[in-house]
């Protein structure tokens, strides 16, 4: 089972369990959203060695000793990262549910560099489906959290 | 879903021998892809071989050929400058593939394939547009070959005279022990007849 930075102890899981279903079921860490569990929508995206990845894509014993990052442990000592505080300061989002992978992917997307401009914003985050419509708003939150990192 | 065992190999040569250990084997590098399989019950491996921390990631990739490494994965193939600048039709081919996966999974190479093929028919059918750098060889059985070779004509003549191309190495396959370490570093192939 993957290392958390927040340090949760590793279970044991049968091969078969999705690296989603680890952390939702075995860990709690229900900030990780269930979506279409197809791979598509992006919702369960979290950071697998500072990489992007859906976790519904994946098999919980694939990450063992590797660095996965959740919603849960973005933000340090109580302070919100970067881009969770762009999305509230942006109004990007209404219902809420795709927020957490929308940002982790954003999140990955800043420190690739492939957050300059609207369009390359929208192409990066094309894999994190908002049934909502709120694309203006990432778009402008993404922008802002990528300014605000450069500084 | 089926259950499988799952391993994980240190080395090429421990990947080679769970796999020759094993007949219901699989390699796997992120498992992405088989995964969807599995929970369709489309494969039933009796084990896992992850071969993901091998360290094969290398793309060389230069004017008179290529060769990338079985770890490599998608995106950083198709970002590679090299690989822009002399196969842009590969690093097309795998940006628009949609998994970030390697480029070793046997079941991602066909998307690989599809994706070179249609681009290549698209090209191909606008008029002025220049032959597209790259060639598909050959798609058999989950073999899957693709020449990159810049100067490839764009007539069955390339079946013959394509020189070099990139090996996948994405199929079932023994080797010797002493080849293990070439079967997931890639290596260039120089005529057609070598795999066939």
């Amino acid at each position: 089972m993957p290392r958390r930075r927040t340090g949760h102890s590793a279970p044991e899981v049968d091969a078969r369990t999705t690296l989603l279903d680890a952390l939702r079921d075995r860990l709690h860490l229900t900030g990780t959203k269930r979506g279409c569990d197809l791979g598509q929508c992006g919702a369960c995206t979290v950071l697998f060695d500072g990489r992007a990845v859906n976790a519904c894509m994946m098999f919980a014993v694939v990450a063992e000793e590797h660095d996965v990052v959740t919603i849960e442990g973005l933000s340090a000592d109580g302070e919100l990262h970067p881009v969770q505080k762009a999305f509230i300061d942006c109004d990007a989002f209404q219902c809420g549910y795709c927020t957490p992978g929308q940002i982790m992917n954003a999140v990955a997307l800043i420190r690739d560099g492939k957050a300059g401009v609207d369009e390359e914003i929208r192409e990066g985050m094309s894999g994190n489906i908002c049934r909502r419509g709120a694309y203006p708003g990432i778009v402008q939150a993404v922008l802002a959290a990528m300014a605000e990192v450069a500084e | 879903m089926n259950p499988f065992t799952y391993t994980r190999a240190g080395d090429a040569r421990q990947a080679i021998n769970a796999f020759q250990g094993s007949p219901a084997s699989i390699y796997v590098a992120g498992a992405t892809d088989v995964l969807q399989l599995l929970q369709e019950d489309v494969s039933a491996p009796g084990m896992l071989i992850d071969i993901s921390r091998l360290p094969h990631t290398q793309i060389d990739a230069g004017p008179g050929g290529a060769c990338i490494g079985a770890l490599a994965r998608l995106t950083d193939v198709a970002e590679d400058e090299n690989v822009l600048r002399y196969y842009p039709m590969l690093a097309q081919a795998l940006k628009e593939t949609a998994s970030p996966g390697c480029l070793f999974d046997q079941f991602l190479c066909p998307v690989v394939i599809a994706q070179l093929v249609r681009l290549q028919r698209i090209l191909h059918n606008r008029p002025g547009v220049p032959t597209p750098a790259g060639r598909v060889l050959a798609v058999s059985h989950g073999r899957c070959l693709i020449s990159v070779s810049p100067s490839a004509p764009d007539t069955a003549d390339c079946w013959a005279n394509a020189r070099p191309a990139i090996r996948v190495a994405g199929w079932r396959e023994h080797i010797s022990r002493d080849r293990a370490d070439a079967l997931f570093s890639g290596h260039r192939i120089q005529h057609l007849n070598n795999v066939t």
